[in-house]
């Protein structure tokens, strides 16, 4: 093979150029087809329809022959970039560091935004994980101390306090079930609550006095499975639902982006797909390669990440809207891990307060995050080709958010600095 | 501990790495020493033997140098985390919200919260903390 000359140097730039023109998608080809043939719209780009190319392919031919070759990163690359410049920007806080994680975030499908932080009680940051988890976690050391005094006694003591009957209550008179009832999962199970109650001997005297530790302990009791040891599943978690909504909306998509990444394994996208299907569960640790007998190696794992994280739900409320709305399907995006881990990087809460000596707890003022650009669904790697866009209402949905992140007129609050 | 480990055997639905030999362990002591980082507690170490990770619904206990990228390498993550008093605090897993650690100062595990580090809970007992984060 000799050198290639001139004519075959133009004819490769111009079908280059008309690729780009089309969309052309070498690493998303399969998408990149599908796509097209969906959209009858809009029309194929021919060579002979556009002289206009060719005069911009030979105006540039000069500059691509002298181009250094483009060198693409990797996604350690881009973790460890990320890495170093929100390093560099927390130990400097200078406004030309900052720019330059924007940027760079920019750059790679992520937006990096500051704001100030809105509170969420505890009850409702636990009910909130609850929630998404589907269960109940029973309180360990630090979290008995923080049972109420007369809880307590039962929780020491529970062979002096006699069963109640379940249609004594009137859990209207509990502040947690307030925040319980909130999520329809929870308000389904009124009748489990009373029950848990009465089997632990609670009075209905006590019921106003008992606090999230308490009623955590309680229900734990009541759901509690031998196969499990300190967490009781009581419904299926928003981790689980939103996660068969997704791949049952997504499916085909998800496939062939998962299939145009290179050394990718079929038979662990079919896995991944079945296992997203029938379990609301993207963890793939447990499945083996049919091949080798082992787990698989060297696949994308897919974690599921809050856009909003849950610590931040109180933005919802200064919305108007339930925190629990923190766990809604449009609120979660899917992300491959190291992509994943990379968004968190930048993650810093700015301080009021020094740190409490006991509970090591310290009030936070403003919130630095990152996340993907808002309208992605699935983040499966950085590059256009590995990102699915949300669809319909979850946008509306989304840039609602994005516009009280940004403090427009729906969200009204007023910073943690001054409610200290 | 020997019941957390016969639950996390009979769960299916539970991923585990292979075990993991006292060579590899000892090496992944050496290097965590030399970046500052304290060792690794020998309970944890212990049930390292039988399960070199361990992951569940995403939630995670590290293993040291595992065989599958869905299981994380302790050191790399510690590394990686960079917690302030990493003398005393050595991260063992995590799930979506908290870390568990080992304090080296108390001996105890703690769950951590990822982002300010409050500590939400903390026991001697290592087979509670495991199950805490992972949702057993």
């Amino acid at each position: 093979m000799g050198k290639p000359n001139l004519n075959q140097n133009m004819q490769k730039a111009r079908i280059a150029a008309l690729k780009e023109k089309s969309n052309f998608n070498p690493r998303g080809h399969l998408y990149a087809n599908k796509k097209k043939s969906q959209d009858a719209a809009e029309p194929e780009v021919k060579l002979e329809d556009a002289p206009e190319i060719v005069e911009d392919v030979k105006a540039e031919e000069v500059v691509v022959e002298k181009a250094a070759p483009v060198k693409q990163e990797t996604t350690q690359e881009i973790y460890d970039s990320i890495s170093d410049l929100s390093t560099k920007y927390r130990e400097s806080n200078s406004y030309s560091d900052k720019k330059a994680v924007e940027e760079y975030l920019d750059g790679h499908d992520m937006e990096f935004y500051e704001q100030a932080y809105v509170p969420l009680s505890e009850v409702k940051q636990k009910v909130a994980r609850m929630v998404f988890s589907g269960g109940i976690e029973k309180p360990l050391n630090w979290e008995r101390n923080k049972f109420s005094s007369n809880y307590r006694q039962i929780a020491n003591f529970p062979y002096k306090f006699p069963p109640c009957n379940p249609d004594d209550y009137d859990l209207s008179h509990s502040s947690v079930w307030q925040v319980f009832k909130q999520a329809p999962e929870f308000a389904a199970l009124e009748g489990t609550f009373k029950e848990a109650l009465a089997k632990r001997g609670v009075t209905k005297e006590m019921l106003p006095e008992l606090n999230i530790y308490d009623f955590s302990d309680i229900l734990y009791e009541k759901c509690k499975d031998p196969k499990n040891m300190t967490f009781a599943k009581m419904f299926e978690g928003a981790k689980q639902k939103n996660t068969k909504r997704f791949i049952e909306e997504n499916r085909e998509e998800f496939e062939l982006k998962l299939l145009a990444i290179p050394n990718i394994d079929r038979n662990y996208v079919k896995d991944l797909i079945y296992n997203m299907e029938t379990f609301g569960n993207t963890d793939m640790s447990r499945f083996k390669n049919p091949k080798t007998g082992k787990p698989y190696e060297n696949q994308p794992v897919i974690d599921v990440h809050h856009i909003i994280n849950i610590k931040d739900a109180g933005q919802f409320e200064a919305m108007g809207e339930s925190f629990l709305n923190v766990n809604n399907y449009e609120n979660m995006c899917y992300m491959e891990r190291t992509a994943h881990e990379a968004c968190h990087l930048t993650d810093r809460p700015l301080f009021v307060s020094k740190r409490d000596p006991v509970t090591g707890k310290r009030e936070i003022k403003t919130i630095q995050r990152a996340r993907p650009k808002l309208g992605i669904k699935c983040f499966l790697g950085f590059s256009k080709n590995l990102i699915i866009e949300a669809k319909g209402k979850v946008i509306d949905n989304i840039r609602k958010l994005s516009n009280a992140q940004e403090g427009k007129k729906e969200f009204n609050h007023k910073p943690a600095m001054e409610m200290a | 501990m020997k019941e957390l480990m016969r639950l996390i055997y009979n769960d299916e639905n539970i991923g585990k790495g292979a075990p993991v030999d006292a060579n590899k362990l000892a090496l992944a002591n050496v290097e965590l020493k030399s970046k500052g980082f304290c060792t690794i507690p020998e309970n944890f170490a212990g049930m390292l033997k039988i399960f070199n990770g361990v992951s569940s619904y995403g939630n995670r206990i590290f293993g040291v140098n595992p065989q599958s990228n869905f299981f994380d390498d302790l050191v790399k993550y510690n590394e990686r985390a960079n917690m302030e008093d990493k003398a005393e605090n050595l991260i063992l897993g995590a799930d979506e919200f908290d870390y568990l650690v080992y304090n080296n100062q108390k001996s105890k595990y703690q769950l951590i919260d990822k982002e300010d580090y409050e500590i939400k809970d903390e026991s001697a007992d290592l087979a509670d903390a495991v199950a805490r984060i992972l949702k057993i």
